[in-house]
Order: structure tokens, then C-alpha cells, then sequence
């Protein structure tokens, strides 16, 4: 190694450190000291964004940098981690205290699972066949998403479930009770009206601490005309942030659900069956009754309001988040670093470099390669879990196919197969992308070209547009035309990256060497200095 | 009847569509063993270039049509000479990582000049229907010049890969580049040669695709197409001319098939029927990674 190589490298280091205990001290840093706390606030988005990249890469690179395997539907692992999560976090059963680590358990070992699944018929392909399978299953999964709507929301996505909390605070269960007058004027045609008594409810802290008698007030009935025939039952005063519902009742002829309450400031929410769901009051059906069975006449029956407030939630942006974040980044980084180092992934290097001939040494590649596949997917899911609690929203749109070629921008712009590598690269990469994503940099190149297409009338205008008023820049994606750029430009002049890993000949610690060999029973090599082995 | 000789018109125009696609992958894939990931994207320009000329100039469809694939032959030349010329010899893993950049590049390229919204294909000279057997069966003028379209180019590649001096060395240099070298064949000016004919056929198949569809003309047109044909490649062989065009129509056959009998009878949604040609990528590669027309390789370590 050169003397000027052994200069970078050393920079690089150090760079490296700097930048660790950047993103370490970033959450204490606002306040004016020294950031506002405006821009405070959009440097911990974006760091947030970077961290959960540079988990993903992390992941990513296991198979990319450490197996040689590209693999281009990492955003399967990413979509099956977020929906895992979302799905499981949205039941109200799921929320106790802690309970958010185990759902990014759960969505990572969901995803390690469908990570073996996937990586078992390909297990004996190589190079462009296992990224073209990859992207294959990544396409299916994304119809799938699509197509099953009653799971997945379907295009539009699932937006309204309760952000991570760390702890909860159970109310009293408070007794309600529903009265239904089934009516039957014209013959054949039921109707019904439904009262809820007390049909207004005070829920969690009252607002005023120093009046305690006014946690709940009661009211009388409400009645339902004929056309909304829900019933409304009026849920006030809750805090800001999320309630829980769970309901539970004997009558066998009112079926029930609970459901998450959301809500902005202080204020009420109605809540109301499905039929007379409008927009903005948010909820899942709450009261099911099955009229076809009822016969007229008047149905009494107490339903048991459990409420349980979610406090201390973990928002995107907040330092809470952050930490969280942070904590499963850096435990993947240490993990990928450990692994890189291990007896697993040396086996790795070798089926990298020749699957044939690491075979042939003794690696047992498929179980090397499952292991590699389970423990990407693994992060993967997670990852892609942390992402669906950051912008609190999972659909289509945000799980698309360029989303892996996002991942493995990081990782080839960090270079494959080092760890530090993969998360310099996605700290660069995604750092650009938020930058170039900044309105106030393209405002006015965007103009200049706008102007410029309007002006020119010759042929330049006439090929570029087929209407002139059919130029319009989507800023938010052209960024990727820059990362393609970047992609293309990279392989052509610096194909293995920013941060390449050391040469996979490093030799082991002498003392170490010597340590396995004894145990090995080795006497030859014992004996031999290394570089002196020629018989 | 009508039913089914309506899906048959279909299958016969994606599969045609299909392999003039497949046939630039396979090519390519054959020469250089690179997945021209970009490979949709030229044809998405391809049909872009057409539309672009029809709506604007006053030259007549014809022209246009071979404007625009002269236009994507430059755009392949371009793609051989800026970015796959530098990676030839680097880890195949580069070049393909260089072939998704490309593919993102001009996709959002095209995205940034004509515009997120899909356009509709301006008016052309085969806006009539043809009815045959008394009314009963009735074709669109636009499927005969696709069909005529599709074969004709698919004829003339293979008799150019089969009959002449540069289909000679094309194939000498995908059986191999180094031995073709020394007996005298310019290598590179070959390959040059592959993708530019590749690139041209790209947008004779993106032309005829919105032609057939008569409308989303947009940027990511050539996701789906591209992966499907990339299919039709593998299916058939990846390497083989003739491969593509079995390739190509089994996918057609298959998508076509799925949409209008499997998904319903299912009770699966149509929008599965892609799904379809992607498991049956899926199965070929994971079983018979030769594909139909392909012998299988030996291992080298």
C-alpha cells in the first residue's frame, strides 16, 4: 500500500468517525444550539431517512457485496416488512408496552421467512438469471399488493393507523348502552334506529387538570333519521395523538370492533358504523348489527368501552424515532461488521469469488447462500417497517420497483462488500437525493427551462413537446434521472465504490493463525512462517 | 367464437410485439452476456419519437416510423459508445448495474421532456376496420400492419443473422469474441452494429404496442414490455435469434390467455394476468435456464 493510499485511507477513517458522531449528537443539537429548530427538525427527517438506508443497505449488501448475488426486488423485503407491521401494530391487542420491538421482530422474521422461500428455487442460479428472478418476485409481490385491496388497501394504500408508543394509558371501562328500535312499516323493509346512551362520552385526562368532575359527561340519546340510520356515539376531549377502543358486549345480535380513534388537537370524533362513515372522522366500523335477523320491537344491550391512550409516540422527526433508529442502524451495522468477519463470511468471499471452486472446498454454498438471503430479508423487513412508521403511510407509490435500485445505489456508491462502505454510500446518496429533493435548489432552473421550452419556436420546441402545455417537471422523481447518472458514471469510473473493502486476502491475526492452527493440529504450517510455504 | 378469435388477434399482435423486443435482448445478450436493462426504454422512445414526429410534422406515418427507429438506432449507438463500451471489461455485475442506471437515466429523461401524463397516438392511416367472413369477424386495418410489420422485421433479422457477412460475425462473436477477433472481425464495430439493430427494431415494437393500444404513451411504458420480452428472450433461449420469436409469441399466448380465461376462472383479478408471464419467467429460469431452444451449459468454476 502507498504511502498516499495509506493517507486516504486514513482520512477516510477519520471522516468516517466525524460523521458517526455527527449523526450521534444530531438529536441534541437544536434549540438555536447551534441549529434552529426549524431546520433542526428537517435535518432529524432526513437523518432518519438516511439511518433506515443505511440499515437497508446494510442488509442489502449481504447479498450484493458479500455473496456477489445482485439482487434487484429488495423493496419485496422492504413492502412484506412495512405491511407486516402495519397490519399486526393496527390490532389493539398488539399494543402494550415494548410491543413495538416485537412487531419489528415479527415483520424482520416475516421477512427472513419469504427471504429462504424466495431464495430456494433460485439457489443454483447466478448473476443476471438470480437478479432477473429477483425482480420477477418483486413484480409479483407488487401485483399482489395491488390486487388484494381487503388486506392491503390496494393502490391507495393503508394511511390511517396509530404511530409507535412506547407507553399506554388504560382508562376505566365505561358502560354503554345500546338500544335498537327495529321498525317494520312497509312489510319486507326494516328499519331501525339505534341509540347509544350516554351517546356522548368523555374520554382520557380532561383538559382542565383543576375540574375533575368534568371527565365525563353524559348526555342523553341521540336519535338516527332514517337515511343515516347510524347511530353516532360522540367520543370527546380526547389528547392529541391516538385512543384505542376495544369493545366488548353479550348480545348476540350486535357485533363489534374495536378501532383506532385519531385525532389532531383536543376535540371530537364521532363514531359511526360504516354506512354513514364520512371523511375525516376515521375509524374502523365499530357497531355491526344484523337487521335480517331482527325481529321488530325494541333490543336492548350494554357494550363495555375499553380505552386505552397511547402516550409517548414516536413521530418522524421526534428524538424518540431517532434513537430508535439509530439503535437498530448501528446494532446492523455492528452485525454486518461481526458477520463480515466470521467464519460465515469468509464463505461468503468464496462463493463470491467462485461458487464452483468454494464448493469444492468444502463450503456448503446453498446453506451459505439461505443464510445470506434470511439475514438480508431480515433487514429488509425491519427496515422497510421503520419506513412505514416514518412517513405513516404504506402503499404502492412508496414500495416501488426503484426503491431497490435506490438501495443498491448505496451500496454500489459505498462499495460492495464493505460495511462501511454500504452506509457511507447510503448517506451520501440519500443525503443528495433529500438535497436535490429541496425546492429552493431547482425553482429556478426549472423556470429557465419552462421559459425556454415556451420560447423556442423552431423545431427544438416542436420535438420536445407534443403539446406545449405538456411540459411539466416532476421534481420529486427527476432526481432520479441524476441517480441513474450517478449510477452509470460510478460503473464507468470507479466500479467498486467510494469505500472498496480491503483485499479479501487480509491474513488472519498472526496470533490468532496460530491459536487455530494448534487447535487444527496443523504441524506443517505451525512450523512454516506464512509466505515461506513453498515445499 | 368471436370471443376467442378476438383474444387470438391479441395474442398473435403482443407475441409479434414480444419478439421484436425479445430479439434485441437476445442479441445483445448473446454477443456481450448483458441484460440491456435499457432495452425498454429505447422502445419507449421509440414510440415516443413516432408520435412526436406525427403530431408536429407533416411527414407522413411511414416516415415517421422510420425516423423514429433510426432515431433509437443513434440512441443504441449512443447507449454502445457512452456507457457499455467502458464497462466491457469490467465485472459483469458493472455493466449491469450500468445497464439499470441507463434505464432510470432515460426514463426520467423522457419523464423531464414530454411530461408525466401518458398521450394518447395521434391519428393515423389505419383508423378502418376490415370485415371478413360477412361481417362476423372484424380486423382492424392497424393489426394487419402490425402483423405485416412484425414479420417482415422479424424475416429480415433472421435472414441477416442467418445470410450475411455481418450476421456471420455477429455469430462468430457470440460464440466467441477473442477467436472472432483474431480471425479479422472488428469486435466492437460489431456489437455497435448489434445494439443499433436491436434499438431500431425496440421502436418499430414501441410504435406498433402504442399503435395497438392507441393511447398511454408515457415514460414507464417500457417497464412491463421490457421485462415481458426479457422473458420471451430467456423462454426461447437467451442467444437465439429464432428463440425470441417462439419466446415472444408463447408470452404473448400466455398473457392474453390468462387475462381473458385463467384470471376469471380463478375468480382472480385481471391485473394478475402479468403475474402470470413473470411466474412462467420464474419456472423456466428456475428449471430450464437454457430455455426451449437452448442447450444447456456446462459449469466453469
Amino acid at each position: 500500500m502507498s504511502a498516499r493510499e495509506q493517507r486516504l485511507r486514513a482520512a477516510g477513517l477519520i471522516a468516517t468517525w466525524l460523521l458517526a458522531a455527527a449523526f450521534l449528537l444530531l438529536p441534541w443539537l437544536g434549540n438555536g444550539r447551534p441549529l434552529g429548530s426549524e431546520t433542526h427538525a428537517r435535518f432529524m427527517e432526513v437523518a432518519i431517512l438516511i439511518l433506515i438506508y443505511v440499515l437497508l443497505s446494510t442488509g442489502l449488501n449481504i447479498v450484493v457485496g458479500f455473496t456477489g448475488l445482485l439482487d434487484l426486488g429488495y423493496v419485496t423485503f422492504m413492502t412484506v416488512g412495512a405491511y407486516t407491521a402495519v397490519l399486526l401494530y393496527r390490532q389493539p391487542e398488539w399494543h402494550f408496552p415494548g410491543s413495538f420491538f416485537l412487531v419489528l421482530l415479527m415483520a424482520g422474521l416475516h421477512c427472513a421467512v419469504w427471504g429462504g422461500l424466495r431464495g430456494l428455487p433460485t439457489l443454483h442460479l447466478t448473476g443476471d438469471y438470480y437478479a432477473i428472478v429477483t425482480l420477477a418476485f418483486a413484480e409479483i409481490l407488487y401485483l399482489v399488493i395491488l390486487n388484494e385491496g381487503w388486506l392491503t388497501g390496494g393502490p391507495s394504500g393503508i394511511k390511517e393507523y396509530p404511530p409507535i408508543t412506547l407507553a399506554y394509558q388504560r382508562d376505566h371501562p365505561q358502560r354503554i348502552k345500546v338500544a335498537l328500535a327495529v321498525r317494520e312499516d312497509i312489510p319486507g323493509i326494516k328499519g331501525a334506529e339505534l341509540s347509544f346512551s350516554p351517546s356522548e362520552i368523555w374520554l382520557g385526562r380532561p383538559r382542565d387538570e383543576a375540574s375533575p368532575s368534568l371527565k365525563r359527561r353524559y348526555e342523553g340519546g341521540l336519535r338516527a333519521t332514517a337515511q343515516d340510520w347510524g347511530p353516532r356515539l360522540r367520543l370527546r376531549n380526547f389528547d392529541a395523538g391516538t385512543a384505542f377502543l376495544t369493545l366488548s358486549t353479550s348480545a348476540p345480535w350486535i357485533s363489534l370492533r374495536s378501532g383506532i380513534v385519531s385525532g389532531e388537537s383536543p376535540g371530537s370524533v364521532e363514531v359511526m358504523p360504516p354506512a354513514t362513515r364520512q371523511p375525516g372522522a376515521f375509524l374502523k366500523p365499530l357497531v355491526y348489527f344484523d337487521l335480517a335477523r331482527l325481529p321488530p320491537g325494541r333490543h336492548e344491550a350494554e357494550v363495555v368501552l375499553q380505552t386505552q391512550f397511547g402516550r409517548a409516540e414516536l413521530k418522524d422527526g421526534t428524538r424518540g424515532f431517532y434513537l430508535l433508529v439509530i439503535g437498530i442502524a448501528s446494532a446492523g451495522l455492528l452485525a454486518a461488521w461481526r458477520l463480515s468477519q466470521s467464519r460465515l463470511g469468509r464463505a461468503w468471499a468464496a462463493i463470491k469469488a467462485d461458487e464452483t471452486a468454494a464448493r469444492c472446498c468444502g463450503v456448503d454454498v446453498k446453506r451459505k447462500k439461505m443464510i445470506a438471503f434470511a439475514l438480508s430479508g431480515f433487514a429488509g423487513g425491519v427496515g422497510g417497517a421503520l419506513m412505514a412508521y416514518k412517513f405513516l403511510i404504506v402503499s404502492t407509490n412508496i414500495f416501488e420497483f426503484w426503491l431497490s435500485i435506490v438501495v443498491l445505489c448505496c451500496v454500489v456508491l459505498g462499495g460492495m462488500g464493505s460495511v462501511r462502505g454500504a452506509a457511507i454510500g447510503a448517506v451520501i446518496f440519500i443525503g443528495l437525493g433529500e438535497l436535490l429533493r429541496q425546492p429552493i435548489l431547482f425553482r429556478e432552473a426549472s423556470e429557465n427551462w419552462r421559459s425556454w421550452v415556451r420560447e423556442s419556436e423552431g423545431w427544438v420546441g416542436q420535438i420536445l413537446t407534443v403539446r406545449q402545455e405538456g411540459v411539466e417537471l416532476n421534481l420529486a422523481r427527476t432526481r432520479y434521472l441524476f441517480f441513474g447518472l450517478i449510477l452509470v458514471l460510478l460503473m464507468i469510473f470507479r466500479p467498486s465504490g467510494f469505500l472498496p473493502p480491503r483485499a479479501a486476502s487480509r491474513p488472519l491475526d498472526p496470533r490468532r493463525q496460530r491459536a487455530l492452527l494448534e487447535s487444527s493440529g496443523d504441524l506443517y504450517h505451525l512450523e512454516t512462517p506464512r509466505g515461506e510455504t513453498s515445499p | 367464437m368471436v370471443f376467442f378469435t378476438d383474444q387470438l388477434l391479441n395474442a398473435l399482435i403482443l407475441g409479434g410485439i414480444y419478439a421484436l423486443i425479445a430479439v434485441g435482448y437476445t442479441m445483445v445478450y448473446g454477443i456481450i452476456k448483458l441484460v440491456n436493462f435499457a432495452h425498454g426504454e429505447v422502445y419507449m422512445c421509440g414510440a415516443f419519437f413516432c408520435i412526436v414526429l406525427l403530431a408536429n410534422t407533416p411527414l407522413p406515418f411511414w416516415a415517421c416510423l422510420i425516423f423514429s427507429m433510426a432515431g433509437c438506432a443513434a440512441l443504441g449507438y449512443l447507449m454502445d459508445r457512452f456507457a457499455y463500451r467502458s464497462v466491457r471489461e469490467s465485472p459483469r455485475l458493472a455493466a449491469l448495474i450500468t445497464a439499470v442506471g441507463l434505464s432510470l437515466f432515460l426514463q426520467n429523461l423522457a419523464m423531464l421532456i414530454w411530461g408525466s401524463e401518458p398521450r394518447p397516438f395521434p391519428s393515423h392511416p389505419f383508423q378502418a376496420v376490415l370485415s371478413l367472413a360477412g361481417g362476423r369477424l372484424k380486423v382492424p386495418w392497424k393489426f394487419l400492419f402490425i402483423w405485416a410489420a412484425s414479420l417482415g422485421a422479424l424475416l429480415l433479422v433472421d435472414v441477416l443473422v442467418q445470410r450475411t457477412r455481418t450476421g456471420k460475425a455477429m455469430r462468430a462473436c457470440a460464440l466467441d469474441k477473442a477467436a472472432a477477433s483474431l480471425m479479422g472481425i472488428p469486435v466492437d464495430s460489431i456489437i455497435r452494429r448489434t445494439f443499433m439493430l436491436g434499438s431500431a427494431l425496440a421502436a418499430l415494437a414501441g410504435v406498433c404496442y402504442s399503435l395497438y393500444i392507441g393511447s398511454q404513451v408515457s415514460f414507464r411504458m417500457g417497464v412491463y414490455p421490457g421485462v415481458m420480452a426479457f422473458s420471451a428472450a430467456v423462454l426461447g433461449g437467451i442467444g437465439h435469434v429464432r428463440g425470441a420469436f417462439l419466446g415472444g409469441l408463447v408470452m404473448g399466448c400466455v398473457e392474453v390467455a390468462a387475462r381473458a380465461w385463467v384470471c376469471p376462472a380463478l375468480g382472480i383479478s385481471g391485473g394478475y394476468s402479468t403475474a402470470f408471464a413473470f411466474a412462467l419467467l420464474i419456472g423456466v429460469i428456475t428449471t430450464r435456464p437454457a430455455g426451449l431452444l437452448g442447450r444447456p451449459e456446462a459449469q466453469r468454476a
